[in-house]
C-alpha cells in the first residue's frame, strides 16, 4: 500500500491510507485487546493484531502518512470529544483522530476510526477538538534522529515513535 | 616519612626507585582524580540537561493545552504567557502562528548570578532543546508554543556540585597519598637493606643481610647472600691453600721454624728498613755432634732433641720479650739456628741466659758429646746480610773451637747515635712534636702503568737542629711509647698543610699499634678527621698486618669506622699472617702492601712466586690492590707485575731531607 501510493498526490494518499486501515482493522478497546486501560500500540502491533482502538488507528495513519512523505506541519493528532449515538445523544467519549491541514490556516480533513470517510472538520459536528499535537520539536529539523535523551521516552507519544522506528518503519 | 624525602635528590642526581614509584602513584591518583571529577560533572551535566529538557517539553505541553482551551484574544494570551514567564524559571516563552509569525514572546535578559566562573560556563554550557507544543483553535491550527527554561540555575547547581566533588575527590586523593606513602615505606624498607648490602659488596665487604618477606626482594637478597657466602668460601679455601703452601715453603719441616731462605729475606728486609740505623742483634747457635744422637740413640731421639732445643729457644724468647721488640728464629741448616732480635740493648745478659739454658739441656744427654755453642753480635750501621752473617759465623768458629757449650759475642753497640740515653731522646722527640718541628716524606705508590695511587707518608723530625728521617728515631719512639703521639702529630700536620699542597691529595699514613690499641688516641684522630671530610676522603690508613691479625676485633671495628667516613684502609708488611685474617672480604680493604721479605729477590724464589700469585688472585677477587714494598730490582719488578701485582712503593721523591750520618 505504501509503495503503491508513493508518487500519488497527497490528497489521494490520505484517502488510500484511511481506506487501508478502515478495511484492515477492526475496532477493539485496549482493555479487550491489551488488558490495559489505555495502551498505545505501534502500527506493526496494530496490523499484527488486525485490531485497534481510536489512537491506534490515528497513530498508524499518522506514521503511514509520514512514511509517505507528508509534512509533519500538515498533520496533527487531535484529542476530541466525540458525541456518540446521533446528534442528540448526550453520550460523549474521549476519542483521537488524525487531522490533515492542506494549508496551516485551513480547516483540516479528519481521518477517523469511527467512520470510514474522510470529511472536512466542519462536517464533523459530532467531534469537538480539545488538544492537538504532532512530533514537532521531538525531532531535529528534517532529521529523524531524536534530540531527546532516553529519559524523554517516558512520554507515551515519544515511546511509540521510537518503538515504531526500532521496529523498522522509517519516514 | 617517605613523602617528604620524595624530592630529596640523591647524590648522582639520578631518579631513585622510591621517586619512580611515587611518580607512578601520583600519576595514578591524578588520573583517577581528574577522570572521576570529569565523569561526575559530565554525567551531572547530562542528567541536568535531560531533566531540563523534560521540563521544557512538559511545560510547553501544559501551556499549549491551556491556550487551546482559552479564548484567544491577544490580551489574554499576553497575560497568560507573561504570568507563566514571570512566575516560572524560563529563558524564553514564544508563541508563533502556523506561518512562523510571533504572536507573543518573552525572553529573559541579564545575569542574575555571577558566582559561576566564565570558563566553567563555557565548558559546561547546557544546550537544552526547547519544548515545542501545538495550540489549536477549534479545528484550525492556532500556533506553536516554544518554551525554554533558564539554564543558569542549573549551571550554578552544577558548579556548586563540581566544587563539592573537587574537594571531596581531593580529600580522597590526599588520603590515598598518605596510605600509599605508608605502604611504600613498608614495601621499600627491605630495599634499603638490599642497597646497603649491594654497596657494601661494591666496597669489597661481603656481608649477609636478613631475607625480607617480599618475594622479589627475598630472592634478590638470598642470591646476594649466596654470592657473599660463596666469596667467603672461596677466600677461605684460597687462604687455607696459601697458608699451607707458604708454611711449607718457608719453614723447616722438622722444627716448624723458618728456613734459611725465608730468614735471609727477613734479615735483608730488616737491614733495609732500619735504614743504616739498625738496633738489632743476631745470634747463631750450632748443635755440635747432633748426628751422634741418631747414631747412638736413634733417629727419633734426634728429632726429639731438636724439638726440645727449639722449644727452649722459643721459651727463652718469650721470657725475655720485654728486652727486644721483634724476634725471628730460623733453622739455617741441619745444625745451625739463628735468632734475630730487634731493638735490643743488653746483648750480654741475653747471651748468658740462653747459654745457661743450653748447658742444662745438653747435660741431659750424657752419652753423647753434645754441645751448643753460640755467637752473637749487634747489627752495625754499615752491615749487609753478607758481612753480618760472616761476622757472626767467624765468632761462632771461635766459640765452637773447644767443642763445649760456650758463647762468643762482640759488644759492638752503635755509638754513633744522636743521644745515648732514653731521656734525651724523649725530650728531643717531644720537643720536636710540641714545636711542630717536623716535615713529611713522600714515598709514591705507583701502579705499573705509571699512575700514582697515593703517596705514603712518613714523618721527619727536627732533632737537635737537624731533620731526621722516620727510620732514624723510630725505634726510640717505639721504645719510649711515643708512637701514638707521632701519629697524632702527622695527622695534625696534614690538616694544617692539606689545602696548600697539591701532592697530598692521595696519601697513606701508617697508624702504629700503640694508636690502634689506645681507644682515646684513635678516637681523637678519627674525630679530628670527621671535622675535615676533605682530608678524610683522601687518606688511606696503613696498618701493619701483624697488628691486624693480633687485634682482629679492634682492627675490624677500625675498618668499619674508617670506611664509614670515606677513608680507606690498607694493610702493610703483608706476608705470613695475611691468610690468618678472618673474614677478609668484610673488611673493605683498599690495598695490601706485601712485605719486602716476599718481594725481594722474587725472581729467584719459585715458592714465593707461587705464594704471591695466590695472594694477588685472592686479593683481586675481592677488589683489593696488591702493592710490593721495598723492591727496586728491575727483574723483580717485572716478575711482580707478571704475578699480578698492581704497583710498587718507590723511594721518596723528596730528596730535600738529607740523611745525617
Amino acid at each position: 500500500m505504501l509503495v503503491q501510493s508513493q508518487n500519488k498526490p497527497e490528497q489521494q494518499k490520505i484517502l488510500i491510507v484511511n481506506d487501508f486501515f478502515a478495511r484492515n482493522l477492526r475496532y477493539r478497546t485496549d482493555i479487550q485487546l491489551w488488558q490495559q486501560k489505555d495502551y498505545w500500540a505501534t502500527p506493526l502491533e496494530t496490523l499484527g493484531k488486525g485490531l485497534g482502538d481510536c489512537e491506534d488507528y490515528a497513530i498508524a495513519k499518522y506514521i503511514s502518512l509520514r512514511a509517505l512523505g507528508v509534512d509533519d506541519n500538515k498533520l496533527r493528532l487531535i484529542y476530541v470529544k466525540a458525541q456518540i449515538g446521533g446528534p442528540r445523544s448526550n453520550r460523549t467519549q474521549a476519542h483521537m483522530v488524525l487531522g490533515y491541514f492542506v494549508t496551516p490556516n485551513a480547516q483540516p480533513l479528519i481521518l477517523d476510526s469511527l467512520i470510514t470517510k474522510v470529511l472536512p472538520a466542519a462536517k464533523r459536528t459530532d467531534l469537538s477538538p480539545v488538544f492537538s499535537f504532532n512530533s514537532q520539536g521531538l525531532w531535529a529539523n528534517n532529521s529523524t534522529k531524536s534530540v531527546a535523551n532516553p529519559t524523554a521516552r517516558l512520554s507515551r507519544w515519544r515511546r511509540i515513535l521510537e518503538q515504531t522506528q526500532r521496529e523498522g518503519v522509517m519516514w | 616519612m617517605a613523602f617528604f624525602s620524595l624530592f630529596k635528590r640523591n647524590r648522582k642526581s639520578s631518579i631513585t626507585l622510591r621517586q619512580e614509584l611515587w611518580l607512578a602513584i601520583l600519576v595514578v591518583i591524578l588520573v583517577g582524580f581528574i577522570s572521576s571529577l570529569l565523569i561526575s560533572t559530565y554525567s551531572a551535566k547530562n542528567y541536568f540537561s535531560s531533566q531540563l529538557y523534560l521540563k521544557n517539553v512538559d511545560n510547553a505541553n501544559n501551556l499549549a493545552l491551556m491556550i487551546s482551551q482559552l479564548e484567544k484574544d491577544p490580551v489574554s494570551l499576553e497575560l497568560l504567557i507573561s504570568a507563566t514567564f514571570d512566575t516560572g524559571h524560563y529563558q524564553r516563552i514564544e508563541l508563533q502562528d502556523p506561518t512562523g509569525e510571533v504572536i507573543a514572546k518573552r525572553v529573559f535578559s541579564g545575569d542574575f548570578d555571577t558566582s559561576t566562573p566564565d570558563w566553567f560556563h563555557h565548558l559546561y554550557h547546557l544546550d537544552v532543546a526547547p519544548g515545542v507544543s501545538q495550540v489549536n483553535d477549534g479545528w484550525s491550527q492556532f500556533g506553536t508554543v516554544f518554551l525554554e527554561s533558564h539554564s543558569q540555575y542549573t549551571e550554578q547547581a552544577l558548579w556548586q556540585s563540581a566544587v563539592r566533588l573537587f574537594f571531596s575527590f581531593l580529600l580522597v586523593a590526599i588520603v590515598a597519598c598518605i596510605a600509599s606513602s605508608y605502604f611504600l615505606s613498608r614495601i621499600l624498607r627491605p630495599l634499603d637493606d638490599v642497597v646497603y648490602q649491594a654497596s657494601e659488596l661494591g666496597n669489597k665487604r661481603f656481608i649477609k643481610s636478613k631475607v625480607p618477606h617480599t618475594y622479589e626482594f627475598a630472592r634478590l637478597v638470598s642470591s646476594m647472600n649466596q654470592l657473599s657466602s660463596r666469596f667467603s668460601q672461596i677466600i677461605k679455601e684460597d687462604k687455607k691453600r696459601l697458608e699451607e703452601f707458604r708454611f711449607k715453603s718457608q719453614h723447616d719441616e722438622l722444627t716448624g721454624l723458618a728456613n734459611r731462605e725465608y730468614f735471609s729475606a727477613t734479615l735483608e728486609a730488616q737491614l733495609k728498613q732500619s735504614e743504616d740505623h739498625a738496633h738489632g742483634a743476631l745470634f747463631l747457635f750450632r748443635v755440635m755432634n747432633l748426628d751422634q744422637i741418631s747414631e747412638r740413640l736413634g733417629r727419633v731421639e734426634m728429632v726429639d732433641f731438636l724439638r726440645r732445643f727449639t722449644k727452649t729457644l722459643i721459651l727463652f724468647l718469650e721470657e725475655n720479650e720485654d728486652r727486644f721488640s721483634e724476634n725471628h728464629i730460623a733453622r739455617m741448616s741441619h745444625t745451625d739456628f739463628t735468632v734475630l732480635l730487634t731493638d735490643i740493648d743488653d746483648l750480654k745478659l741475653l747471651s748468658e741466659r740462653i747459654l745457661q739454658l743450653h748447658k742444662t739441656l745438653v747435660s741431659e744427654y750424657q752419652g753423647v758429646d753434645l754441645a751448643v755453642p753460640h755467637s752473637c753480635t749487634f747489627i752495625e750501621s754499615k752491615d749487609t746480610r753478607f758481612t753480618l752473617l760472616k761476622r757472626v759465623d767467624n765468632l761462632l768458629k771461635v766459640a765452637s773451637s773447644e767443642q763445649t757449650t760456650q758463647a762468643e759475642l762482640t759488644d759492638n753497640k752503635n755509638k754513633s747515635e744522636l743521644f745515648d740515653n732514653p731521656d734525651s731522646w724523649r725530650e728531643a722527640i717531644e720537643q720536636a712534636l710540641d714545636n711542630d718541628d717536623l716535615d713529611i716524606m713522600l714515598y709514591p705508590v705507583t701502579s705499573f702503568n705509571g699512575k700514582l695511587l697515593h703517596n705514603q707518608l712518613t714523618l721527619s723530625l727536627l732533632l737537635n737542629g737537624e731533620l731526621y728521617r722516620h727510620g732514624y728515631y723510630y725505634h726510640w719512639a717505639k721504645r719510649l711509647k711515643l708512637l701514638s703521639r707521632l701519629d697524632w702529630g702527622i695527622i695534625k700536620y696534614l690538616v694544617r698543610v692539606f689545602d696548600e699542597r697539591e701532592d697530598l691529595k692521595l696519601i697513606s699514613v701508617e697508624l702504629s699499634e700503640e694508636t690502634l690499641l689506645d681507644d682515646s688516641a684513635l678516637a681523637a684522630i678519627l674525630t679530628y678527621l670527621l671535622a675535615f671530610p676533605d682530608l678524610a676522603k683522601h687518606i688511606c690508613f696503613d696498618i701493619k698486618e701483624s697488628i691486624a691479625v693480633a687485634e682482629l676485633k679492634i682492627f675490624r671495628d677500625f675498618c668499619g669506622q674508617v670506611n664509614s667516613m670515606g677513608a680507606k684502609v690498607a694493610l702493610k708488611r703483608v706476608g705470613s699472617a695475611f691468610t690468618k685474617l678472618d673474614k677478609l672480604q668484610e673488611l673493605g680493604l683498599e690495598m695490601i702492601k706485601v712485605d719486602s721479605i716476599y718481594g725481594h729477590n722474587i725472581s729467584y724464589s719459585q715458592d714465593n712466586q707461587t705464594f704471591l700469585r695466590g695472594v694477588c688472585s685472592m686479593a683481586h677477587s675481592i677488589g683489593i690492590k696488591v702493592i710490593a714494598e721495598g723492591v727496586n730490582n728491575p727483574d723483580d719488578l717485572t716478575m711482580l707485575q707478571s704475578l699480578g701485582f698492581d704497583g710498587v712503593v718507590s723511594q721518596p721523591t723528596d730528596e730535600t731531607v738529607e740523611q745525617d750520618n
